[in-house]
């Protein structure tokens, strides 16, 4: 994690920010109290003001205020004011000129004072006029709109800060940050007065109004400013200053009220600059990247995430603004739709690694959203429920441990987890890799399938050059994959069949998982080594102890018999020593030697031999398993030579499934001699146990003894 | 090389052996022949050194070393004289390892004499003295290993095919992102492949290649 300027951890900027989160809440909190309250809920009429709601036990309901009643006017001892429609205005910038702009705050101040004294009389159509005492506003008497656009922005808040906590030095993220700013600015202002219940001092609203407005108008140009730089800076144009200038303009003509028009004028204008200025920039974005499909990838996500909610919020609300009309959707509310757009950026920052950022980006948040649903939960308990702290502090605790955690993890391990490969698996697949050590081609494609399981990429390539280390390419589309010892090095690209990039987690993984690969193969191919050379000591002794003695009976030997057999003796050993040392070859060069083996045995017995070999593979052939092959080959070749008619033996090696076949068959006359019992049959059983296979004697079809044998070929190289 | 053989040096540590050689290569080169025979591998660099062979029968292994060390002395010294081995040992191991060293000839001492001799005598006539399964040896190994080569250096992946085929049928590498559905970075690596794996350099060439191996 970057260290910040002034040294300190981004958690703990984090944790600031939220302090400071805080404080603005307080403040808005007792902005929204300041605010005396009658218990009413009001809403327009054609004559003042109706009463939609009265609040159970309110001063309205004590005065005998009912709902559906018409109130025209409202009077303190030394003020009096009518009502109209206006005065619920939600957003005074929407109001049709500066003259009743400056008359709607007069009148707020106005209301306040006359609700901020002991006594109101309200003047209600056909009842007279009644006397309500105003009271305090208490915390559960703030709307639900109010608390809605405080929750919104706190998410907001919460979002950006922890983009541009850990990622100042990207200009990206620190225009996200703005953005995020200039929303949680907007909501904070519009909370207290979108969310009163008739009026708030005039001075305070008529700052919070301005304040919202160049909050609004710094949201919009940010907006811009982000589409600008993502996924690819167009150019170095200071396109974020320009707006910061120009936009400043727009507000200052709002506050000094310049021109004739609607003060909406110099909100609305902006930001259809801004919307047909991000409408254009889009379309350059779109054309730059063309050939960069992370790129095109990540536009089409932030289009979405930017676009449609904008949309839906001008759509929704702001055309209405713009035609005098009641929105659809109560600007308070429709704020909602712009926090749709954080969310959805926050979504894309591990999918299209936005601003640099990784996964463990959405970690940090989560531990932010754990801290405050605590608190969240506390004040419910403890302001609205009127619990006790203690009992509060632990029904909170108690909400979060048992039912959001589990929620938490079942959601992460259900909607949020990848096709993940239990590390027992992996493990197990990279013993497998080490025991082909010898067999390169094999190693490979072992080798990408445990990739391939791990990664879902949409490609492997192979590659020359190998790197050190594992490596992040092509904006993160691709990872370089070090050599472990096949002779080529792979990238892999667009992992999850390119539905994420690959992250600073798999990287790290990759070269941990590589490197161990790695040892273990070495590992795997110095215990090899060691085998070998062992058994070359002890095959060398047997040359020269055994090899000698055979030697000298063939100089001895008194006749030709004797010394053919000497020399049998003597070729014997050598294939016994050739498998030895023949342990990487595959099924092929085995069967190769086996033919030229039982030809020159046959050829010997001047006896014709029929050789069949068909669906063999390249794949290596384990030695152990070789000899034990050769040695039971060779018996059911001596017992053919010994009980046969003297005229053709026939051998044939096959591979169907994952088995190897063998067989010999003779033309004996006498089946019972030939395929009966003894020493020999017995330890060529026991040999194709040894390997997990079977061996059968039968009478051949056209006469003559059979004998087959079958070996699982997996099995043995797991051995 | 030398026209006769007169001076011959032996090294074998087994006395029956050393009988049976002695008498094929008196069957060889006639019974005038002077042989030195010693059983070790000490002894035989220096009667090397002090005397001058024509001819000297080596066993490779003996009990203080190997004979190929017996074989380099000898035919750095003296290259146009002849060296063979005869030994038990027929893999291609010691096969190798002796002809790399500089010898002449590989015999099997188990044959029989009159095989040896025939062997050895032609040796004068340039037959290489190499008994029968020796030779096929090494028939193998090159077969072996020009085929291994060959299936290393042209294996081309199933996706190189596929873009070896597109270039082949005169595609753009964009036209062959779009056909394969992969970018066109991708398409430009495998072209590299390709062209590496193939001993390529241009698209002309690589498409004789395709038409070559039956692709188009």
């Amino acid at each position: 994690m970057r260290v910040s300027p002034i040294n300190i951890a981004p958690r703990q900027w984090l944790s600031l920010s939220f302090l400071v989160l805080a404080a603005c809440a307080i403040a808005n909190i007792s902005g929204g109290m300041q605010e005396p309250t009658l218990g009413i809920t009001w809403q327009a009429s054609e004559q003042g003001l109706s009463v939609a709601e009265v609040a159970p036990g309110g001063p309205a309901e004590q005065a005998g205020i009912r709902s559906g009643m018409t109130v025209l006017s409202i009077s303190s001892a030394e003020l009096h004011q009518p009502l109209s429609p206006t005065t619920l205005t939600e957003e005074p910038s929407s109001l049709v000129s500066y003259d009743v702009y400056n008359r709607f705050f007069k009148e707020q101040t106005t209301l306040f004072n006359i609700i901020s004294s002991d006594k109101v009389q309200l003047e209600v159509a056909g009842n007279g006029m009644i006397t309500v005492k105003p009271e305090p506003r208490s915390i559960a008497q703030l709307s639900i709109l109010f608390w809605f656009q405080l929750a919104c922005s706190f998410v907001v808040w919460a979002t950006s800060m922890a983009v541009v906590i850990f990622r100042p030095e990207n200009t990206a993220a620190r225009i996200y940050g703005v953005m995020g700013f200039s929303f949680a600015m907007i909501t904070f202002c519009t909370a207290i007065y979108s969310g009163r219940e008739l009026a708030t001092s005039g001075e305070l609203f008529y700052l919070l109004a301005i304040g919202s407005h160049f909050s609004g108008l710094m949201l919009t140009f940010s907006f811009v400013a982000l589409l600008w730089h993502i996924p690819q800076q167009i150019n170095q144009f200071p396109i974020f200053r320009v707006f910061v200038v120009l936009y400043s303009g727009f507000w200052l003509a709002d506050v000094m009220q310049l021109g004739n028009g609607s003060p909406a004028d110099w909100f609305h204008i902006p930001v259809i600059i801004s919307l047909l200025s991000g409408f254009s920039i889009t379309i350059v974005q779109w054309f730059k990247s063309r050939q960069q499909p992370e790129h095109r990838l990540t536009l089409k996500w932030i289009m979405f995430s930017m676009l449609v909610p904008g949309m839906l919020f001008v759509g929704g609300n702001t055309v209405f603004q713009l035609q005098q009309l009641p929105a659809l959707i109560p600007q308070g509310y429709a704020f909602g739709l712009l926090v749709l757009i954080y969310v959805c950026i926050s979504l894309g920052i591990s999918r299209f690694a936005l601003f640099d950022l990784d996964d463990w980006w959405q970690q940090i948040w989560l531990w932010l959203l754990i801290s405050t649903l605590f608190i969240i939960t506390d004040i419910i308990f403890v302001s609205f429920m009127k619990w006790h702290d203690v009992l509060s502090a632990i029904t909170s605790l108690s909400i979060i441990g048992f039912l959001y955690l589990p929620l938490r993890q079942w959601m992460f391990t259900h909607v949020f987890s990848r096709n993940q490969v239990g590390i027992e698996q992996i493990f197990s697949d990279i013993v497998q890799l080490a025991v082909l050590t010898d067999d390169k081609k094999a190693l490979r494609e072992a080798w990408e399938a445990l990739l391939r399981k791990m990664f879902s990429p949409l490609e492997i390539l192979q590659v020359e050059n190998s790197p050190k280390e594992a490596e992040m390419l092509r904006f993160n589309v691709a990872l370089m994959v070090p050599d472990i010892g096949t002779g080529s090095p792979l990238l892999l690209a667009y992992a999850d069949q390119g539905g994420r990039l690959f992250s600073q987690k798999d990287r790290t993984f990759i070269a941990t998982l590589s490197s161990m690969t790695r040892k273990a193969i070495e590992d795997a191919h110095a215990y090899q080594k060691g085998i070998d050379d062992e058994r070359q000591r002890i095959t060398s002794d047997l040359h020269d102890d055994l090899g000698a003695k055979l030697l000298s009976l063939v100089y001895k030997s008194e006749n030709s018999e004797q010394r053919k057999l000497a020399r049998q003796a003597i070729n014997d050993l050598r294939d016994i020593i050739d498998y030895n040392q023949d342990s990487r070859s595959n099924q092929h060069d085995w069967a190769a030697q086996w033919k030229r083996e039982c030809l020159r045995r046959v050829n010997e017995s001047d006896i014709q031999l029929q050789w069949q070999q068909w669906h063999l593979s390249d794949h290596y052939l384990p030695a152990h398993m070789a000899q034990q092959l050769s040695r039971v080959l060779r018996e059911a070749l001596s017992n053919a030579l010994r009980h046969g008619d003297g005229t053709k033996i026939s051998v044939r090696i096959h591979m169907r499934g994952n088995k190897l076949f063998m067989s010999v068959r003779n033309h004996c006359p006498d089946l019972q001699r030939n395929c009966s019992g003894g020493h020999g049959m017995k330890h060529m059983k026991a040999r194709i146990q040894t390997l997990h296979g079977t061996i059968r004697w039968r009478a051949g079809k056209k006469g003559g003894c059979h004998v087959i044998w079958a070996v699982p070929i997996d099995d043995c190289i797991d051995s | 090389m030398t026209a006769s053989i007169h001076n011959i040096l032996l090294l074998e540590d087994h006395r029956d052996a050393q009988a049976w050689l002695l008498h094929a290569l008196q069957l060889a080169f006639g019974p005038d022949i002077h042989v030195d025979t010693v059983s070790l591998l000490a002894e035989a660099k220096k009667h090397e050194q002090e005397n001058s062979y024509d001819f000297i029968l080596v066993d490779l292994n003996v009990p203080d070393g190997s004979g190929v060390e017996l074989i380099r002395q000898f035919k750095l010294a003296h290259p146009e004289s002849y060296c063979v081995v005869a030994t038990i040992f027929s893999d291609k191991q010691h096969l190798f390892a002796a002809l790399k060293a500089g010898a002449d000839g590989y015999i099997l001492k188990d044959e029989e004499r009159e095989d040896i001799a025939q062997m050895l005598g032609g040796i004068l006539q340039g037959n290489p003295p190499i008994s029968a399964s020796m030779a096929q040896q090494m028939l193998r190994y090159f077969h072996d290993t020009f085929h291994a080569d060959q299936q290393q250096i042209t294996a081309l992946s199933d996706r190189e095919n596929e873009v070896l085929t597109c270039i082949a049928q005169g595609m753009s590498n964009k036209a062959c992102a779009r056909e394969l559905s992969i970018s066109h970075h991708t398409v430009s690596e495998y072209i590299h492949n390709v062209y590496r794996k193939l001993g390529v350099h241009s698209r002309a060439e690589a498409t004789r290649e395709a038409i070559l191996r039956g692709i188009i």
